[in-house]
């Protein structure tokens, strides 16, 4: 089998069973209490069911049996039915309990994410099967945005908490990606080090794994004694915001974070240069100095860029856990919704993350390209770490 | 070459820009900080809303961490005026809290805090609620009706009498004297390690839905006192007539320096908390956790019409 119809019958059978065994979501009469479970058959009238199903049987047929004829059009309209049972799932409305509209909310459930996950796998097969999941993504985000998904719990909450929202993700962008931004010097310069000086290795790399072996949460809490009494003595500091609590230690604790796979694939990207290069080099009588910058940093960019790439998309996710110190970020929605037991606020702070993640790795892969492209470099994904 | 250094560049410029947003904050405004949970989110709103009314600039940081990174903050001046719980000195001072009897009165453990708080570290608090945020047991309704369970006595009784029991609680209530420790002494029931359910956090949101949805044979939990909830849920807070835990009153605490700048502080809050008894406080926190209101709204509401704000 191809892989095109690997993909296209399992998302086919994760939609089948989505269907017919799952929960779609559930009815809250309020945020806590637990819900009313839907069903796929509470929301979908009966035509729209007749349609899906006809939809499915034919795109399969088509499938099994007529592989030859384009069936680019049943995929392009698979990939609006997430966003119509979107909204479908979000007007459920039960028939016999009493409740407050405005209080009331549904919770989109197991069933919807894994018909979400079995359409994208669908619509992945064939040529532009990457715009059909890109589309089919925003379709989702342009329902919820619409105004006729407003009784989701997550919509709900984002309309309770627009300001802290925008304000939180702008705070966790910022920390994140500025931390690693200025982890990219020093991550280089001791992966090099630990190349030019082989004795200073082990130490290095004794120093960057310390702070990844190292929780998170702990090392943010130790970075709270030494920072107090810094600001302490000197008063300046902490008029620069440099405080034992809040912004500074989320900070710090991120950007020695970072070092670790910057500092590791620059060590690896520079080792790995073939060494009958730059003994042409040393023949061609160059310097040490004109060495590094016209062979061995060029040969080894792409190392470095994967563990710039890895180092921020990895911020991304650690930067959560400035919430519990006052850094902010999405970790403060995320634990304010854990401290209330409210999932779709905790969701409301996950799904920008991930979604931060997936795009800065996604930018990353065409920032790598093109700069290598511009330098010339050949890539040769056999030699180097990536 | 030209990446380094376009880099590098940047790089410079992002500190520079760091550095210019930390000194562009005005020295002036009021940090206002309060713990995670929907009451730090409703007293908070109170506090920014008639600080704003009254002209005093101030910094929103509500929901800024837990307890103890809340404190932490407090002392070190990152965050100027925080809500805090009268009971929570015994955790502040513990050399100087030797008397544990203290903390069952609301008038002395507040004096005590107050007065360490103000010798020592500068910090003061001001006119508490006296609304009791202490910690209880709660059941179900059904359950307690169906046990005849009132106060801790008959709970004690239910107890020793071994019939099905499983409490979920924190380690921190688990392990005090004037936690768990002290019901039991005081009420003459042992409960075994299978009969308790540990988390280590206070969150009681967690727990009161494991007791509501009996997960794992939950029939009990710990509850604090203004916990909005409970009565939607259909739960009772079993009475506990020797009022072993302390009592938690929530407080604006503020630091000194701060005081002296804004000395009015101290008269603009203290009706507002007055008039926050415990039924107000459950009825403003259920808007908030459990009808999913927004924090800011609920409390301009109750600003509003009691009169601390003009319509």
């Amino acid at each position: 089998m191809k892989p095109g119809r690997i993909s296209f019958v399992t998302g086919g059978f994760l939609v089948f069973l989505s269907w017919t065994l799952l929960a779609w979501g559930e009815f809250k009469i309020n945020r806590v209490s637990r819900g009313i479970t839907i069903r796929m058959m509470d929301v979908i009238p009966l035509y729209g069911w007749i349609l899906m199903i006809a939809i499915f049987i034919v795109s399969f047929w088509f499938e099994l049996y007529r592989p030859k004829i384009k069936q680019t059009v049943l995929l392009w309209i698979l990939t609006i039915a997430p966003a119509l049972c979107l909204i479908g799932i979000s007007g459920f409305v039960p028939s016999l309990t009493e409740f407050d509209p405005n209080v009331a909310r549904v919770s989109l459930g197991i069933g919807f994410y894994l018909f979400l996950g079995g359409i994208l796998l669908m619509v992945s097969k064939g040529k532009g099967g990457q715009t059909r999941i890109v589309s089919t993504l925003v379709w989702v985000f342009v329902a919820l945005g619409s105004g006729f998904a407003d009784s989701l719990g997550l919509i709900r909450e984002y309309n309770n908490l627009q300001d802290v929202f925008v304000r939180e993700l702008f705070r966790h962008v910022t920390l994140a990606l500025l931390s690693a931004c200025l982890a990219i010097l020093p991550g280089v310069m001791l992966g090099y080090a630990s190349l030019r000086y082989p004795k200073a290795k082990e130490w290095i790399f004794g120093f960057v794994h310390l702070f990844q072996v190292a929780p998170t949460l702990s090392l943010l809490a130790l970075m709270m004694i030494p920072l107090t009494a810094l600001s302490r003595a000197f008063p300046f500091l902490a008029d620069l915001g440099i405080k034992g609590i809040g912004f500074a230690p989320a900070f710090i604790v991120l950007f020695l974070y970072s070092l670790l796979p910057i500092t590791s694939n620059t060590y690896a990207g520079l080792s790995q240069t073939d060494p009958f290069v730059l003994e042409s080099a040393t023949a061609l009588g160059m310097t040490e100095k004109q060495k590094f910058r016209r062979i061995w940093f060029p040969l080894s960019l792409p190392a470095i860029f994967a563990g710039i790439r890895t180092a921020m998309t990895q911020n991304i996710g650690n930067t959560i856990l400035a919430g519990l110190v006052g850094g902010g970020g999405m970790g403060a929605l995320i634990f304010l919704g854990l401290s209330q037991s409210a999932l779709d606020l905790v969701l409301l702070g996950t799904i920008p993350v991930v979604t931060m993640a997936l795009l800065i790795d996604a930018i990353f892969a065409i920032l790598e390209k093109t700069t290598i492209k511009r330098l010339g470099v050949k890539y040769d994904p056999h030699r180097t770490i990536g | 070459m030209k990446t380094i250094k376009r880099m590098l560049l940047l790089g410079i410029a992002m500190i520079l820009i760091l550095a210019g947003c930390a000194k562009s904050t005005d020295k002036k405004a009021v940090v206002v900080a309060t713990m995670l949970d929907s009451e730090g989110s409703v007293l908070g709103q109170m506090i920014l809303q008639l600080l704003a009314d009254n002209d005093i600039e101030t910094v929103n940081r509500l929901n800024f961490g837990t307890p103890d990174i809340l404190r932490t903050a407090l002392e070190n001046g990152e965050v100027d005026l925080v809500v805090d719980y009268t009971g929570s000195g015994q955790y502040y001072h513990p050399e100087d809290a030797t008397d544990t009897t203290i903390w069952n009165d609301p008038v002395k453990g507040y004096e005590f805090t107050e007065k360490l708080d103000r010798e020592k570290k500068n910090i003061f608090w001001l006119t508490p609620s006296s609304a009791n945020n202490t910690e209880s047991i709660a059941l179900k309704r059904s359950f307690a009706e169906a046990n005849d369970i009132v106060d801790m006595a008959d709970l004690a009784e239910y107890i020793n009498a071994g019939k099905p029991f499983k409490l979920i609680l924190s380690s921190k209530f688990a392990e005090n004297q004037l936690g768990l420790l002290g019901f039991e002494t005081q009420y003459g029931f042992k409960l075994d390690d299978n009969q308790l359910i540990i988390l280590s956090s206070g969150n009681t949101a967690e727990m009161l839905q494991a007791l509501v949805n009996g997960t794992n044979g939950v029939n009990a939990s710990l509850v604090y006192g203004t916990d909005g909830a409970l009565d939607k849920m259909d739960l009772v807070v079993v009475e506990d007539p020797k009022h072993i835990p302390p009592v938690y009153l929530p407080t604006p605490v503020i630091r000194g320096e701060v005081l002296d700048l804004y000395p009015e502080i101290r008269s603009i809050l203290k009706p507002v908390f007055e008039s926050l008894t415990l039924e107000v406080l459950q009825t403003l926190n259920a808007k908030v956790a459990y009808d999913g209101e927004n924090a800011a709204d609920v409390a301009e509401a109750y600003l509003k019409d009691n009169g601390f704000l003009e319509k």
